[in-house]
Parts: structure tokens; sequence; C-alpha cells
């Protein structure tokens, strides 16, 4: 039987899993980055940017955790991104996935201050 | 102090700070090109620069060449044959994006652009002064008109209606791999005869200078008129293009195919209903509403003519937007239903062929080939059949292992290779470099792509501008 410690490893492992499948299908087309309203000409002001940063700090643990809750909690939750990745691109939801991942740090951040 | 510190405390002597990061979540994002696997951790630039003037571009890369750091030029960064992406370490990401003006010169019918402008941006102010750009690619929203430019590309558009790229392209401002700023071409609509600097940099993907103003000539626009046809086969598509032009009529603006698998769910996306068959669509263009019309309705006989179940001129603007987005989108065939399993684009292949082959390609793009994981893996066709250049997307589930997945992406490209040769043609788009270089070697020989090097050795001795692009480094065969 699992602990309640494994459990929350679990979840957390779910959760990143659940992240990285829709990145995963974001082609980096980029049309969810000039009307985004928070882009100010940095490509971290925008959805494929905030992906981006996720995708590779979950992968390789690039960067730091402040930094990309920085960038997470940036996001305006607008969904501009979200419906012009659906009518143009593949339809990666990358709103739902920044929502997501905002959940996870939120996660890893209990956690931490349980151990 | 180290390496990476000195670099910065000097780009930023030359830049302006706010113009330049090297935060890693930014080199991340500008270093991520289009469709690609992930960019590998060491081949992340180590700084992104967005200079605002020709003359902060020429210091940034006179002092590249005399420290002898790799430049990769970055408009968007959306080109998927990995020519945006950076391949070796350390360097500094050179976009162009601060690089934003526009100028009219109607009374000389040019206009100069910055190369780092907005192509959708761009289209949308020519369009408000009586003007078209005569380029149209998927990306154009998010694309710049120097990434264009450099790979000389139209996109979906009809080569033989209104030409190339470069053929609107009068001039360009460079700025050489030593720094040196220099200007091409002419302010005349006369172009000139013989040597034109312009064409070693129009077309040439970075390799040579960077592009940092564009003078192209002004095109008025034309009236238009959209036709649509349905077809049981993919192959009556092909026939009827091949009857257009055998019938000498003038070619479309745009002429397009998309299979019947493909329609399903960009249509679904705007409401179109079931497709009725495989889809083909041309735009026509004439100086009057008529003149457009009267083509269309010529194309509408032919697409009969060839077996469509229906063909018909749209005329609701409505309609006409619905199923120019379902085409122009159409990475939208990756939206699976809710509960089914998503789809990956593994294998993107993308070639154009003589018209006389047009139907044998797609059924060897079906049937023909040996490629087993590509038999696997599920098909879309479409393409810009107009202009003789078809598209295969071979998609996988996103379950297949890693690997099956990457022989599906290598398969594809060796297919593309295999008709580019067996039917003695090239790839229309996206540009050469670096994915298509084995092919390229092949192609044409290896004493044409030794005379590329060379030139490449001359021009740019330290190899600092796009370097491993030419070389095709990581996509060896
Ligand atoms: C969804 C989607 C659809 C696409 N559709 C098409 C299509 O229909 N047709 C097509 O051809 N392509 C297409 N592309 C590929 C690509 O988007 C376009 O070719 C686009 O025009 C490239 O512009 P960019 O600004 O992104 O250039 P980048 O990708 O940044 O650069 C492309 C190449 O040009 C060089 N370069 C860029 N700017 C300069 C400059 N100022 N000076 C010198 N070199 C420079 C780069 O170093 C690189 O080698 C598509 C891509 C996507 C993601
Ligand atoms: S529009 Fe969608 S697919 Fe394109 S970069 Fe943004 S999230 Fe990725
Ligand atoms: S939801 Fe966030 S990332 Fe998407 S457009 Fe709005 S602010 Fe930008």
């Amino acid at each position: 039987m699992k602990t309640d410690n494994t459990q929350e490893t679990d979840s957390i492992k779910e959760m990143e899993t659940e992240i990285l499948n829709n990145i995963q299908t974001c082609i980096n087309c980029r049309m969810c980055v000039p009307m985004c309203p928070t882009y100010e000409g940095w490509i971290t002001q925008s959805a494929f940017g905030r992906l981006a940063a996720i995708n590779l700090h979950l992968k390789y643990g690039l960067g730091s955790i402040e930094e990309l809750s920085r960038l997470i909690f940036s996001c305006a939750n607008c969904r501009r991104c979200q419906e012009r990745c659906k009518m143009l691109s593949t339809n990666v939801t990358p709103t739902d996935t920044i929502i997501k991942t905002r959940q996870l740090l939120a996660r890893k951040a209990q956690e931490w201050g349980r151990n | 102090m180290s390496e990476n510190k000195r670099l910065i405390a000097d780009l930023i002597s030359i830049v302006n700070k706010e113009n330049l990061s090297a935060d890693i979540y930014e080199r991340i994002g500008y270093g991520q090109d289009g469709i690609q696997p992930d960019l590998e951790p060491e081949k992340i630039p180590a700084v992104v620069v967005k200079p605002t003037s020709v003359q902060e571009i020429s210091e940034v890369v006179k002092y590249a060449n005399r420290e002898k750091i790799p430049i990769y030029i970055h408009g968007a960064g959306t080109a998927f044959k990995g020519s945006p992406r950076p391949k070796r370490p350390g360097s500094i990401l050179l976009s162009t994006q601060g690089l934003t003006s526009i100028d009219m010169h109607e009374e000389d019918m040019y206009f100069e652009v910055g190369a780092g402008a907005n192509q959708y941006e761009l289209e949308k102010l020519l369009l408000s002064r009586g003007y078209m750009l005569p380029m149209n690619v998927g990306s154009k929203y998010s694309a710049t008109i120097g990434g264009a430019v450099a790979i000389n590309t139209i996109g979906h558009m009809v080569d033989i209606c209104l030409g190339k790229l470069i053929d609107y392209v009068m001039g360009v401002e460079v700025v050489l791999p030593n720094g040196e700023i220099i200007e091409t071409g002419t302010r005349s609509i006369r172009r000139s005869a013989g040597i034109d600097y312009t064409r070693f940099f129009a077309g040439m993907e970075g390799v040579f200078g960077v592009i940092t103003k564009i003078r192209m000539r002004l095109l008025p626009n034309f009236k238009k008129a959209y036709v649509v046809g349905f077809f049981p086969e993919l192959t009556d598509i092909a026939h009827a293009f091949m009857r257009l032009y055998k019938e000498k009529l003038p070619p479309p603006l745009y002429g397009e195919l998309l299979d019947k698998k493909a329609c399903v769910a960009p249509f679904r996306l705007r409401g179109l209903g079931e497709p009725k068959g495989n889809m083909g669509l041309a735009i026509t263009i004439g100086h009057t509403q008529e003149d457009a019309d009267q083509q269309a309705d010529k194309i509408a006989k032919v697409f009969k003519a060839e077996k469509a179940v229906e063909a018909r001129v749209v005329t609701s603007v409505r309609e006409q937007e619905d199923y120019w987005a379902a085409r122009d989108n159409i990475l939208n065939i990756l939206q699976t239903p809710e509960g089914e399993e998503k789809l990956l684009p593994m294998g993107a292949l993308e070639t154009s062929v003589p018209l006389s082959h047009l139907a044998d390609v797609i059924e060897y793009f079906r049937t023909g080939h040996s490629y087993s994981i590509l038999h696997e893996a599920k098909l879309f066709i479409y393409g810009h059949v107009g202009t003789c250049d078809l598209h295969g997307l071979w998609c996988t589930p996103a379950s297949w292992p890693l690997e099956k997945r990457l022989r599906c992406r290598k398969e594809a490209l060796l297919l593309e290779n295999e008709v580019n040769l067996m039917w003695g043609c090239a790839s229309g788009e996206v540009g050469q470099t670096a994915m298509r270089i084995p092919f390229l070697r092949q192609r044409w020989g290896e004493a044409a792509y030794s005379m590329l090097m060379d030139i490449k050795k001359v021009i740019d001795p330290n190899n600092i501008l796009n370097p491993g692009n030419l070389e095709g480094e990581g996509y060896e065969d």
C-alpha cells in the first residue's frame, strides 16, 4: 500500500506527464506570440515562450523554479492564445497547460513545506 | 570575469541593455525552432540580442567576427527545416525583430521595410493602401518578411502567376560577416541586368549576410474570385490542374488540394460539415471583377470535366474565408476528437514535381514507396497543386515509442529526397538548410556543393553566420 508521501509524488509525476504530453503537441509556430496581452517584445511574455520554458525546465531542470513561477504567474489567463492555437494550429490548450503548471508548482511548494 | 559575463558586458556596450537577454528561458524560447524536436541544452544560445539599427547589427557582427563567436540569425524562428536552430554552443542569437520600420514610396512604386517586420502586419498595411504582399505563408501571423526573403518563399501562392518573392525585391541592405554595411539593387522598377548583388542574399538563408532592410516593388491589389471543387479521387484534382495548364488558361493565384481525411478536422472546426470528397481550391485574379470571375468559371468547368462531384464559384465571403482557413491552417488536422489519442506530426515532406507527374507523385506518396514506418503512420496529403508543390504529413499516435516516431521523421525526409531525385526537382518552400543539405549534395553534386562552400569561405572566413547550416550539422545521413 502506498504511503501518503508516495501518493503525493505520484500525482506530481502525473501532473508533469500531463503537462509534457500537452506541450509535445506544440509545433512552435509562435502564432500565439504577438497577440498575448503580456507580450512586450520578449518571447517568455507569450504562451509559446512559457510553454518552451516549462518544457525544458521539467525535462532537464533548466532555470530556477522562482523564475519559472514568475513567468507562469505573469500570464493574465485571458485565453486568447488558447483560442488562437485552436483556430490556427494544433490546439495545445496553452492556457490550460499554464494553469496546470501553476498547480504543479503550488503542489511542489506544498511538498517542500512538508519535508 | 567568466567568458559568458564578458560576452554579455561587451554586447551591452553595443546594444541597449533592454535589447539583450541572457535569461535562460528567453534563450530557450528563441533557440527553439519550428516543429523540430526539443533544442538540445548544450545548443541553447549564450545570449539573445535584438538590435534596433543597422549600425548596432554591424557592431555585433564585427565583434562576433573578431571573437569568432557563432551568430544565428533569427526572424521569428518558424522555419522547420532546421535553419534557425542554433547548432554550435555559446552562440549569439541575433533577432531582427527590432527592425520594423516601413517607408512607402508610392511615387516610385516601392516600399522599404525592416527585415524584422511581421508579414501579417505588413500585409495589412499594404492592403489598406490598395496593394498586396506577393506571398502568403502559413505562419504569417508570427513570421518576419526578412525570414521569407532569406529563403525566397511565396508560400502557398502559384509561382507562375505573379513570380517568386525575389522578383519583387529591388534591393537589400545587408551586414556582411565582417560587419561592413552594403546596399544592393536599385530604386527603379527597371531591375539591373546581369550582376545584381541582391541575389547573394535573397534566398541564401543568411549564410552570406544579415539582411536588415528590404526594398520591394509595390504591387496593386487584384480583384479575386474563388472556386471550390470536391472530387472522388485526389488524383482527379491533379488531372484538373494539368488540364487547366494544357488548355492555356491563365495560372490562378492559388491552386490547392486537400485530401478528404485532411478536410475532416478543419471542416469540423468551422462548421463546414462532412467533406464531400477531396477538396480542390483556386483563387483567380484579374484587373476587373469580371475578368477574375470569368477565369473562375472556366476553372469550375475544368473541375467538373475532371470528375468533380461538386464544383462552383464561391461568392459568399464567409464561405470563402472558411474554405481558405481550412486549407491555410492545415495543422488543424492534428486536432483529434475528444477521447481519441493525440496525433503528432512526425514526417513532413514537401516536394515540387513536373506538372505531368502530379498524379504519379500522389500515388507514390501513398503506395509507391517502401518505407515501412510511413506505411504504418496516418498520411495526410495537401499542397499547392497549382504550383506543383505537394506535401505529405505522416502523423503518429503520441503513444508510439520515441524511436519509432523519429524513424518516421527520417523516412519522410528520405522519401522527400527520393521523390525530388526521381523526378529531377527540388523542394519549393521553407529553405534548404540545414536538413536538406544531404539532398542538395546528391541533387546537384559535390562540385556544385564545393563551389558553394568555397564562396562561403571567402565571404565568411570565420564561419560566424549560421555555422553548421550549410554543413547540414545534426542532419547527417
Ligand atoms: C505553421 C507554419 C506554416 C508555415 N508555412 C510555410 C509556407 O507556407 N511556406 C514556406 O515557405 N514556409 C512556411 N513555414 C516556414 C516559415 O515559417 C516561413 O518560411 C517563414 O517565412 C520564415 O520566417 P521567419 O521570420 O520565421 O524566419 P526564420 O525561421 O527565423 O529564419 C529562416 C532562415 O532565414 C534566415 N534569416 C531570417 N531572417 C534573416 C535576415 N534578416 N537576414 C538573413 N537571414 C535571415 C535564418 O537564419 C534562417 O536560416 C511555415 C512554418 C510554420 C510553423
Ligand atoms: S499557437 Fe499553439 S502550437 Fe503554436 S506555438 Fe502557440 S501553443 Fe504552440
Ligand atoms: S492566457 Fe496568458 S499566455 Fe495566453 S494570451 Fe492570455 S496572457 Fe498570454
